[in-house]
């Protein structure tokens, strides 16, 4: 099953590559890199517009706990007329929990297509489909500048490149206040007023290191894969957060009439903060409200 | 202020079991297989069957020694050793570096040869900088030199005294086929379709054949020709001189084991599991047969009777199952056949009037005795599982 629909499937796809591609096996993952990029892509726009949603729906979300922390029911019902699940907090990083059936396929399909060791090429004869004449290809070119695309990259080049675009890729997605939020304090008592924006902090860290260690171990192709998928991410994520900042720069709102009550019955008040404060607060909650609609 | 802690653990717990898994679903391929290498010298059968190197006396039917010494974790000899009058010269897969190093260590060893005495070898020299990738290439040993082709691209030349690098030769792609050496030439093939001619003493190149596929096996030396096999569906002959071609023969698919020659004949089979047998001198058909499952291994020539090994590589690698054939050289017609509970992969070999076979059996080393007349089965033996 496993076999049959994934692993290949992904050995064939990189033969045709490879032989379409003039028989550079870099240029073979980078194209399927691109390939699966695309067939996630719509998955993975769901839910790096949500992940950004929340960051900046984060100072609301704030609000309500601090005035709600002894009234869980009331918290949560805030939470739903702003359109906040605290469970979509953890979305952030499923992009990358997806990839781990297609990481372990194409670790497979690497060392089987590069057929390193005799068993492994004799392997490989069995999982090619009938239309590609394996005697043409082979042998693979596994050579990348000083890399055997079998291997582990020897001079820790690649397993750096995966922790910085893993990280680059995280921050992206969990970055819409950070810029704010210099002061180490401040951002400790945001985690505990909310645990799960924590855990996304804490996930944007230890993930990059996670699979910058898994690189150490396997093939470079593997973590060439993971480079050039990371690199698209971010380009992807740069292109959500430009126009989600475009649709926010958008016509004011129109305040609803219990907002324009609630500020003309404090409309005594000199406290020009205060005044700011809310109408920032109308504008997010209207731009949350604006965003569940398209949801 | 519990509520607010708790869920801080939840990330780490959610990166142990997703690598748990991760590594769970590769581990299981992250060790490296292939089929034992075997090699003889008088009654002794030297087998690297992975996790070591057994040396095993088939007359006396006992083990002599293992090598390492003591269980070396990660460790894989899968090269056939080369036997020397003098020394046991072999080479592993590497190993890792450890958790935190991509950097795997190969080395190549020199064993002191003590014959059957079956004490420990000592160790003569080693050499773990010369090698950057896996020795899947038997070793060959000449007067002075050792050969070793590297998975890294080159053929090694070393001092048999002491394992300095004496010099080294590049080709386009892994070399898998064990050296070949004959009257200060060095014939070596690789991956990259091509057979290498090279003075012995100096590395430098006499003459190369570029063929229409991967060489993953040695050339057979008769009577000044090279026989040799190809992904391309042929084996070509070759003056060992001059490289000249003299013919080719075809099979239907990857001749991969290297071609037994006796009795005026050339005999090879494919991975289709079709045997030819053709004119040594013509490369003419003389006979054909097909046999069960794939022929990847050299067939063995022995008093006008052909034995090869043969097997499945369809299903699950628990249910494959293997046969050795003993055949008329003459016309193919079959003397005897012994089913295996795993494919045979590996050249049999022979020991006076038994036949070796040596398969892995899901992992485990298994070495079948059979005797060579009749195809009784003599003697089974397993190294002891730790």
């Amino acid at each position: 099953m496993w076999d049959t629909f994934i692993l290949n499937p992904m050995i064939n796809a990189l033969l045709i590559l490879y032989d379409i591609l003039g028989a550079n096996f870099f240029l073979s993952i980078a194209v399927f890199t691109l390939l699966i990029r695309l067939l996630t892509l719509p998955l993975n726009l769901r839910q790096q517009r949500a992940s950004m949603r929340m960051q900046e729906m984060q100072p609301e979300v704030q609000r309500i706990q601090k005035k709600y922390r002894d009234n869980p029911q009331k918290m949560q019902e805030e939470f739903q007329k702003i359109g906040y699940n605290p469970a979509e907090s953890l979305l952030g990083c499923l992009p990358l929990l997806i990839q781990f059936p297609i990481l372990i396929g194409l670790y497979r399909a690497i060392l089987v297509v590069l057929g390193s060791t005799p068993q492994q090429l004799f392997e490989l004869t069995q999982r090619v489909y009938d239309f590609i004449d394996l005697t043409d290809l082979l042998p693979i070119d596994n050579q990348f500048f000083w890399m055997n695309l079998a291997q582990p990259d020897p001079y820790f080049v690649l397993p750096v490149l995966v922790v910085i675009t893993t990280f680059a890729s995280q921050r992206l997605l969990t970055s819409a206040r950070s810029s704010d939020d210099d002061d180490g304090k401040k951002k400790k008592k945001e985690e505990e007023d909310n645990p799960m924006a924590g855990m996304t902090q804490s996930m944007q860290y230890t993930m990059p290191l996670m699979f910058g260690f898994f690189a150490l171990q396997f093939p470079a192709g593997l973590s060439l894969y993971f480079v050039l998928s990371n690199l698209v991410g971010v380009g992807q994520g740069w292109l959500i957060r430009r126009n989600m900042e475009e649709e926010a720069s958008g016509p004011a709102p129109t305040m609803s009439a219990p907002e324009e009550a609630a500020q003309a019955g404090g409309g005594n008040s000199s406290d020009g903060k205060q005044e700011k404060a809310s109408n920032k607060k109308s504008r997010s909650k209207s731009k949350s409200k604006g965003r569940s609609g398209r949801r | 202020m519990y509520a607010a802690k708790r869920p801080r653990l939840q990330p780490v717990i959610l990166v142990l079991v997703v690598a748990s898994i991760f590594l769970a679903a590769c581990g299981a391929q992250l060790a490296d297989q292939n089929w034992p290498g075997i090699s003889t010298s008088d009654d002794i059968v030297y087998v690297a069957y992975g996790q070591g190197v057994v040396a095993i006396d088939i007359s006396e039917r006992r083990p002599l020694w293992s090598f390492p010494e003591e269980e070396a974790p990660g460790l894989n000899f899968f090269a056939a050793p080369s036997i020397g009058d003098e020394q046991i010269v072999l080479g592993d897969y590497g190993q890792s570096g450890g958790f935190f190093s991509p950097v795997a260590t190969v080395t190549i060893y020199a064993l002191e040869n003590n014959g059957s005495s079956g004490e420990q070898p000592a160790q003569l020299w080693s050499r773990d900088d010369v090698a950057t990738d896996r020795i899947i290439a038997s070793p060959t040993q000449a007067a002075t030199q050792v050969f070793v082709g590297t998975a890294d691209n080159r053929l090694l030349a070393l001092s048999a005294s002491n394992g300095e690098l004496q010099w080294e030769f590049e080709t386009g792609h892994s070399i898998w086929a064990k050296p070949l050496y004959h009257e200060g030439v060095v014939y070596v093939a690789s991956l990259d379709n091509v057979l290498y001619a090279l003075r012995a003493d100096s590395g430098d190149e006499l003459w190369r054949r570029e063929l229409g596929g991967s060489i993953a096996s040695s050339p057979t030396l008769a009577d000044g020709v090279l026989y040799v096999p190809s992904f391309d569906r042929e084996i070509h002959a070759f003056d060992a001189d001059s490289g000249d071609e003299l013919w080719k023969a075809p099979a239907e698919d990857w001749v991969w084991g290297s071609p037994a020659v006796g009795n005026g004949a050339v005999y090879y089979g494919d991975v289709a599991g079709n045997f030819f047998a053709v004119d040594a001198r013509s490369g003419d058909a003389l006979w054909s047969r097909s046999v069960q499952g794939a022929i990847q291994s050299s067939p063995l020539y022995n008093d006008g009777v052909l034995y090869v090994g043969s097997g499945d590589i369809e299903g699950e690698e628990e249910e494959r199952e293997g046969q050795v054939l003993a055949l008329d050289a003459d016309d193919g017609s079959e003397v005897w056949r012994r089913q295996t509970p795993a494919p045979v992969f590996t050249s049999p070999v022979r020991i006076g009037n038994n036949l070796v076979v040596a398969f892995l059996d899901v992992g485990v080393l298994q070495l079948l005795v059979y005797e060579l007349d009749s195809g009784d089965l003599t003697w089974e033996y397993s190294p002891p599982s730790e």
